[in-house]
């Protein structure tokens, strides 16, 4: 029946995205395939994006990894190649290919020079279409992510962030890693993969975008040529739950030995990535710790040299992000560091932004949207964002938004997400070096210490 | 080392492909400002180089492409260019570069910079410093302003070296003291050169950084900042003519300094392998090898880059191939060529898998590498390899500061950034025969230097 309707569905444009973005063009393909395709033929390579609309937030309980490992696992096998085949195939093509997990998509990712395009467009394909899952691979595949995993935790400001993830988010779908822990990949077998697949690889569900050097109607017909349909499916709508209020502050220790540094994450939750209040957010965030000149790097850097980094974020997510600030002082500056921090976000939600910190970051904000579009690649990427969390305008309306920020939202915003109690925090240190004085400090916080390689983190 | 954002710049092997045409174009005269040559680059974009009176030497590549554009400034000294117990004086330096002007308050560049909607930062390497923005284009004189300031202008006192001392002290912690990679390339360049400066970290050993006086950073600044040790190079959205006049109206007026001769040792060649271990808390054993291979004008370097490709790079790579798809004992596989001044190392990094012993990839990787020069290398690995050459190269100039970036290294490093073009020219004649007389003539025992890195308990 899908054959009967493909040349309707194929010329069927969809209309309202080109407005999102100038000068994209997309199309419902007859495979069930989304195509949107940005044509700029600056140098002679395309960025492509095949991202499929669900991700770690769809991995069961205690099988955290699960999508990561299924994206993996085209990598593993198809009918027509196998895991040295594909990875001599992509090599060979001058092409990049990565297979990536994020919280609402799993893709490959990569980049082919112009000459090899429809050989890229086949390999991704038959990537698509012909997996074959083998049980050799797969294992070999459990294997490496648990060495992956282990890896993780040599490098202490990768492991914070984790372990913050974990911390802030613990029993929501948020809190858990779309890597998964070394317990959840070993429970989870090569049926759960094939099922995740058969689920999610469907018709409608799919997105393929490409930016560079590549025309529209060429792509089209090399898509056609590899890719005649997806199967049907059904996809259960997923929506984040609410998240439990934060009632009192808590810290996690993550020891590791012989630290003559730490690493700090303190924070909280933010807003979702479609709330009105992002962008006043955004610019007043921009003041506070977003830039070589806001108030936290100026204090913490350069008034008193106690860390190399000093920044905070708002995450920008499809549900509620999370709200950060990140330092790394030596040892004996850790408690400083953090009282500093907490004063700092005080000051600032008792007697906001002054005007030139207002203006200074109102401009950075709408001015660098000049950036936004400079490369192909990035051009994409930013639609793709917006297309999948659902920012309908997302990027056109990104600068407009932000000239639109006035001084009266900047102070509201501030007043109602800075703050510096309660809080969670994660610092990687060594222990015994800062436990005593965090007790004494915050005598009302909980206070946990786990080992920097276990990966159970408690509430 | 880079004064902002933790993110080590390292220049991926750069070649060009398909941009052999040199033309000269229809030159914009600009009086005091002489045309020295132009080339044409990637994507049909053309860079004319310029010089002042004073010696400042000028790179532009006007490019519509976006609405932006890269301003970078180059300063022809490096970490190689320090003195014994004044390491890393060329870091801290630049981290001060950031600071006050007489004109100038300290947070000033940044503010106006950042008010522009504009990023700025800096990297100090083995071979040069530079400065870096990227700014929204119609904003070009405030750049071009800020920046021939503080080649002339800025002011060294005791508090900011202090306070900036240690900033570099937690940066090197970052970098260095917690990160295990950090310690093994470290102990490895320590190891395997003995007299030549690449033997030093370039962000300095911790008790050089220490014992810094004011009077140190004032005669780094007097000796190397001035317009004839530089070069601005500018690529992206302006117009030519006026980024001359403004070039010339504000660096114009800065005299050139004698800029002292360098007088680097000669590194001796090695005569016998090296090998040291190091005990970390680590997760798993890794290994750093480095074979000594020369300087990048070197006609052996784009072999070399070849043969880096076959037998490390990518994941259809020799030893990737072996050590982490077949016997999997490792979890990472790297190699990296250095394009530098003087003769560098060919660096080559395993992570072992669990109880893996470093050992047993190094076991591996000789192995292969004695297959490789007896039995050769194929037709195809040698075009796969130039294929992800030109791939990687066209990810590297994407964007404005990309381009730049590109410009500014070849012009450091061998005086000329058509230099990448005779360099895709000699990357496109490697034949398979060359590659085994590289791996032969410099993967040698006896030209290595191996550093294990085993878990401590």
């Amino acid at each position: 029946m899908k054959l009967l309707i493909f040349p309707i569905l194929t010329f069927l444009l969809l209309g309202c995205v080109e407005e999102a973005m100038e000068g994209l063009e997309s199309k419902n393909l007859g495979s069930g395939i989304k195509l949107f395709v940005f044509s700029q033929p600056i140098l002679p390579t395309t960025s492509y994006f095949l991202v499929v609309q669900a991700g770690s937030t769809r991995d069961p309980a205690g099988k955290e990894g699960l999508a990561n490992l299924t994206i993996e696992m085209l990598l593993r096998g198809t009918v027509n190649r196998n895991r040295e085949k594909i990875l001599e195939d992509i090599d060979y093509l001058g092409a990049s290919l990565s297979a990536i997990a994020t919280y609402d998509t799993v893709q490959l990712a990569g980049t082919t020079l112009s000459r090899t395009q429809d050989k890229f467009i086949e390999l991704l394909s038959d990537l698509l279409l012909h997996p074959t899952f083998p049980a050799e691979e797969f294992e070999k595949l459990k294997s490496e992510t648990i060495g992956q995993l282990q890896l993780l935790s040599e490098d202490d400001r990768s492991l914070n962030k984790v372990r913050f993830t974990q911390f802030l988010f613990h029993g929501h779908p948020l809190g858990r890693l779309t890597s998964g822990t070394p317990e959840s990949i070993k429970s989870i077998t090569l049926d759960d993969v094939k099922e995740f697949y058969k689920k999610y690889f469907v018709d409608g569900n799919v997105i393929l975008a490409a930016a560079g050097d590549i025309e529209k109607g060429d792509l089209v017909d090399y898509i056609e040529e590899y890719i005649s349909e997806l199967p049907e499916g059904e996809i259960e709508p997923f929506s984040y739950p609410a998240l439990t209020p934060i009632a009192k502050s808590k810290i996690l220790l993550v020891d590791k030995p012989e630290r003559t540094q730490t690493q700090i994450l303190l924070g909280y939750y933010g807003v979702a990535g479609d709330s009105p209040d992002y962008y006043p957010l955004y610019v007043a965030n921009n003041a506070f710790g977003g830039t070589f000149t806001a108030r936290l790097m100026q204090e913490v850097r350069v008034a008193r040299g106690w860390s190399y980094g000093a920044y905070s974020k708002f995450a920008r997510r499809k549900s509620t992000g999370e709200f950060f600030t990140w330092t790394f002082p030596a040892v004996k500056d850790t408690i400083p560091t953090i009282e500093l921090t907490q004063k700092l976000l005080d000051d600032l939600s008792e007697k906001g932004l002054n005007k030139d910190e207002f203006n200074i970051s109102k401009n950075y904000s709408v001015r660098e949207t000049a950036f936004d579009t400079e490369t192909p690649t990035l051009a994409i990427s930013r639609f793709l964002e917006g297309y999948i969390m659902g920012w309908k305008g997302y990027p056109a309306d990104h600068r407009k938004k932000l000239e639109g920020v006035t001084g009266k939202d900047v102070e509201n915003v501030i007043k109602k997400y800075f703050h510096s109690k309660p809080f969670v925090m994660t610092i990687v240190c060594t222990a015994s070096d800062i436990k005593k004085g965090l007790e004494e400090k915050y005598p009302d916080a909980q206070i946990v210490v786990v080992p920097y390689n276990k990966w159970d983190v408690p509430s | 080392m880079i004064k902002r954002f933790p993110l080590f710049v390292l220049i991926a092997p750069l070649i060009f492909f398909g941009c052999t045409s040199k033309k000269e174009q229809s030159t914009v005269v600009v009086p005091g400002v002489k045309f020295l040559k132009s080339a044409t680059l990637w994507g049909g974009l053309v860079a004319t180089e310029y010089q002042l009176e004073n010696g400042l030497k000028i790179i532009l590549v006007p490019d519509k492409q976006a609405p932006v554009y890269a301003y970078q400034v180059w300063f022809d000294v490096g970490s190689r260019d320090e003195k014994i117990g004044k390491t890393g004086i060329a870091h801290l330096f630049e981290h001060l570069m950031f600071k006050e002007t007489a004109g100038m308050t300290e947070g000033e560049f940044d503010r106006a910079i950042t008010t522009l909607g504009g990023n700025t930062n800096a990297s100090t390497w083995v071979d040069w410093t530079h400065y870096r923005e990227e700014l929204p284009a119609g904003t070009l004189e405030t750049v071009v302003k800020l920046e021939a300031d503080r080649m002339v202008n800025l002011v060294l006192d005791q508090k900011q070296l202090d306070s900036e001392r240690e900033v570099v002290l937690n940066e090197r912690r970052f970098r260095v003291d917690n990160s295990p990679q950090g310690k093994m390339y470290e102990a490895l360049y320590k190891e395997a050169f003995i007299k030549h400066p690449y033997r030093w970290p370039t962000i300095g050993w911790a008790q050089d950084i220490k014992s810094y006086t004011l009077q140190d950073l004032k005669s780094f600044y007097k000796t190397f900042y001035s317009p004839n040790n530089a070069t601005v190079v500018v690529v992206g959205d302006f117009d030519t003519k006026a980024a001359l006049n403004l070039i010339y109206k504000y660096y114009g007026e800065i005299p050139s300094e004698n800029i002292p001769a360098r007088q680097l040792p000669e590194e001796p060649p090695q005569d016998k392998e090296k090998k040291i271990t190091l005990t970390e808390p680590v997760e798993s054993e890794k290994l750093a090898s480095g074979w000594h291979i020369p300087s990048i004008d070197d006609h052996d370097l784009a072999a070399i880059l070849v043969l880096n490709q076959i037998l490390f790079h990518g994941k259809s790579s020799r030893l990737y191939q072996i050590l982490v798809e077949q016997t999997q004992i490792a979890t990472e596989v790297g190699g990296w060529v250095p394009e530098w001044n003087d003769p560098g190392l060919f660096e080559v990094e395993v992570t072992l898998r669990g109880e893996h012993r470093a050992e047993e990839a190094d076991k591996i990787i000789l192995e292969e590498i004695e297959r490789l020069i007896k039995e050769g290398v194929s037709p195809r690995e040698v075009q796969k390899a130039k294929n992800q050459y030109e791939s990687k190269y066209y990810q590297g100039v994407s964007t404005a500061a990309g381009k730049a970036t590109v410009i500014g290294h070849y012009q450091m490093t061998v005086g000329d950034f058509t230099f990448s073009q005779e360099l895709l020219s000699r990357v496109g004649r490697v034949s398979q025969s060359d590659i085994n007389n590289v791996a032969g003539k410099y993967l040698r025992l006896s030209n290595r230097t191996a550093a294990y890195m085993k878990r401590k308990s």
